[in-house]
């Protein structure tokens, strides 16, 4: 039977490890108590020891790798055993994607495993029927099932012993008063500290332009028939604006890189987010390596991460691909607006609404359709100059000197 | 009230059934002597061969025999000695009688109970000890009853045998000697009511047939451990109670199948499913079944003992699920 071989809790402070170095390999057969591998936390270096005698059926993470607590790092089988890997993939929302996860290595597919859900609690159907109805956040809960699940009964623990004293809590006199508490769903709270993390660590800097979209919208126009015979909808805006910026990047790679501790890296891939509203919050599903597909393509996938995106039905790889932010509230009208960047993006696009305005042109005064974009981007990666040059080249692109590829 | 056996119950039945309706008769193989576990012993005395009558053995004759007579307006009330051998009459049970009254757009009835034991009695080996109660709930057309008591023997017998359908009464091997409290006076056990013969907050337990007695043994084992079933039998299988199996679930929780019949595909199994697809968001914990091992039933005593569900093996899926 495979074994899972976990980040341990070593204290409870500690959330995330680093991986230091597998003594072991895959294939390698190991005694159970042996030590598989070294990790290092915040406090101490510890070695984890192979929990049974087996063979290493797969290593799922590398080393100098971060791995939150209960991440699974490593599986031991039997030396004949055949071991789906992917089932033992269930690495934390909100922690970069371990490099086996990267490169398209573990589809999308095996992501869509509803075990993978990184924010997925274990908790009995019931359980989970209860906290809804009483509005219990289940991560508060602590589970006393088989591996931590949460059961009907941890639930009303909880709603004895924690929430009267949430609820009792009494305003001083004369402040407002608390009409509904509506507790944080884990995808408020992840979104509520991620961009903290975003607006505190990374010093924003915001560069705004004005873009003619007649050329943009003749693309559109002129993409039509092929966008509507390939992928069976006609392109939005949001395509081309994707499109374009995606090859634009191809020239700016320090838009398309992220910060990791005292290192810039610079990533290869450029998946283009696109900025999701949903009821219960914001979603950021990436379109993988744009700057390489055909209109057409780029519209049935935003379509179709869109739709999901509704469903609840995204995995964590579409979730957490994204190499730079597009984000559009023209649909509200929105004129102007600047954005947080989502780590770990360097750059974020926000796209308002086009409107006719008069502008001079040979001068003479013509209506054009314009809209406003403003770029943030992260300042320890980017400098002034270099945004703005990237916003111009947009510019340019989005105005119609740039050739399709 | 007084007690007689499951056999002696199903007996009184069938005799009650015979005075009250001239249409009504057994046959099969060694019924006039009360073979193989004496239903049907002494019957021929008061109703006289006409009505009780030994055929050759031929299983597929006699429920032909059956239906033919059914057709013909009377009740007939055939036995098939194992139930083992209902696979010699698979036709005529799913592909006729279950059939006719539909296929000829209702203008017949088929009033015809095909009783027949089920399960262990000990060392009669892999052909005379198994239990097929889950192959004819997939057989649209056909009602399927489980008596667990001498009393639902009784009464359920009595409802199978004015039904105007065709009826599967499947009965236990080891219940036939064991006695039970059964009125004198008159009384119909109706189908598709379960009965609750133990009610807890912790468990519900779903037993079906000589698995309700092992089911009730392990309650008492699990109250010393501080965990409280309820015990509910189903009685038929179909139509299914399902309304009653929820009602407890909801209250539990926790759901554990017991039945006597291999586990694969089996009762335990329909039930479960119907479980996870209507109430799901009701359950605490993963639902567990108690069967027979999915392997031939060994003639070894040891090794037979070991296939068959016991009390210990219920109690240890009803701390599983309740530890979940």
């Amino acid at each position: 039977m495979a074994t899972e071989v976990y980040i341990p809790n070593l204290g409870h402070t500690m959330t995330v490890a680093e991986i230091l170095k597998f003594l072991k390999s895959v294939g390698d057969s190991v005694e159970a108590g042996e030590t598989l591998l070294e990790i290092e936390t915040d406090k101490v270096n510890y070695g984890i020891e192979a929990p049974v005698s087996g063979v290493v059926k797969a290593i799922l993470v590398n080393d100098g790798d971060k791995v939150p607590v209960g991440g699974i790092v490593a599986v031991i089988g039997e030396v004949d055993e055949e071991i789906d890997v992917h089932l033992y993939q269930k690495q934390d929302k909100g922690q970069a994607i371990p490099e086996a996860l990267r490169d398209g290595k573990l589809k999308e597919a095996v992501l869509n495993d509803d075990r993978m859900g990184s924010d997925r609690i274990a908790a009995s159907p019931v359980a989970r029927k209860m906290a809804k109805e009483k509005g219990v956040d289940l991560s508060l809960v602590k589970g006393s099932g088989r591996s931590g699940q949460i059961r009907m009964a941890d639930v009303e623990r909880y709603l004895r012993e924690v929430k009267p004293e949430e609820v009792e809590a009494v305003p001083p006199s004369g402040s407002p008063e608390i009409e509904e508490v509506i507790p944080m769903t884990s995808m408020r709270r992840t979104i509520a500290r991620r961009l903290s993390q975003s607006f505190h660590d990374a010093p924003h800097f915001n560069l705004c332009a004005e873009v003619d979209m007649t050329e943009v919208k003749r693309l559109c126009d002129l993409a039509g028939e092929e966008t509507e015979a390939q992928a069976g909808i006609k392109p939005s805006l949001n395509d081309i604006f994707i499109k374009i910026v995606a090859i634009t990047l191809r020239d700016f790679p320090l838009l398309n890189a992220r910060l990791h501790e005292d290192k810039i890296e610079v990533l290869k891939n450029i998946n283009i987010g696109l900025a999701v509203a949903l009821d219960e919050g914001l979603i950021v599903p990436a379109i993988e390596n744009a700057d390489q597909k055909r209109l057409w393509q780029i519209a049935k996938e935003r379509k179709d991460l869109v739709e999901r995106a509704r469903q609840g039905r995204l995995s964590l790889l579409e979730l957490e691909r994204g190499t730079f932010t597009i984000s559009n509230l023209g649909m509200f009208d929105i004129v102007f607006f600047t954005s947080i960047l989502n780590p770990p993006q360097t750059g974020i696009l926000s796209i308002g609404k086009t409107v006719n305005r008069p502008v001079v042109m040979d001068e003479s005064i013509v209506i054009r359709p314009i809209v406003q974009m403003s770029l943030a981007v992260d300042h320890r990666v980017v400098d002034g100059a270099v945004g703005a040059q990237f916003l111009q080249a947009l510019k340019k692109g989005f105005e119609g000197s740039v050739s399709w590829s | 009230m007084r007690e007689i056996t499951y056999a002696e119950a199903l007996r009184e039945s069938l005799a009650e059934e015979m005075r009250r309706d001239k249409r009504v008769f057994v046959y099969g193989e060694d019924v006039e002597l009360g073979y193989a576990f004496t239903v049907s012993k002494g019957l021929i005395d008061e109703f006289g061969p006409e009505r009780v009558r030994d055929t050759p053995i031929c299983e597929q004759t006699i429920v032909g025999i059956g239906v033919g007579a059914a057709l013909m307006g009377m009740r007939p009330v055939p036995e098939i000695e194992f139930c083992d051998l209902l696979t010699l009459c698979m036709d005529q049970i799913c592909n006729v009688a279950a059939k006719f009254r539909y296929m000829s757009g209702g203008q017949v009835s088929l009033p015809l109970v095909v009783r027949s034991p089920a399960g262990k009695w000990g060392s009669f080996a892999a052909q005379h000890s198994q239990t097929f109660d889950a192959w004819f709930m997939n057989v649209p057309g056909l009602k399927v009853a489980v008596p667990a008591t001498p009393y639902d023997a009784k009464g359920l017998l009595k409802t199978a045998i004015r039904d105007d359908n065709p009826v599967l009464f499947v009965e236990r091997k080891l219940l036939y000697p064991i006695p039970g409290p059964v009125p004198e006076e008159e009384y119909l056990v109706p189908f598709g009511e379960a009965k609750i013969h133990r009610e807890g907050g912790d468990v519900t337990i779903v037993a079906i047939g000589r698995m309700l007695s092992l089911t009730l043994k392990a309650s008492e084992m699990l109250e010393n451990e501080g965990i409280k079933a309820t015990v509910l039998d189903p009685r038929t299988l179909v139509p299914l109670d399902k309304k009653t199996i929820f009602e407890c679930v909801r209250k539990t929780h926790r759901l554990v199948i017991v039945e006597e019949g291999h586990k694969t595909g089996g009762v335990g199994g329909e039930i479960a499913a119907l479980v996870s697809e209507e109430i799901l968001d009701e359950m605490d914990a993963p639902i567990r079944r108690v069967a027979a091992l999915d392997c031939p039933i060994p003639y070894n005593a040891t090794l037979e003992d070991y296939i068959f569900p016991n009390e210990q093996n219920i109690v240890e899926a009803v701390r599983y699920v309740v530890s979940s």
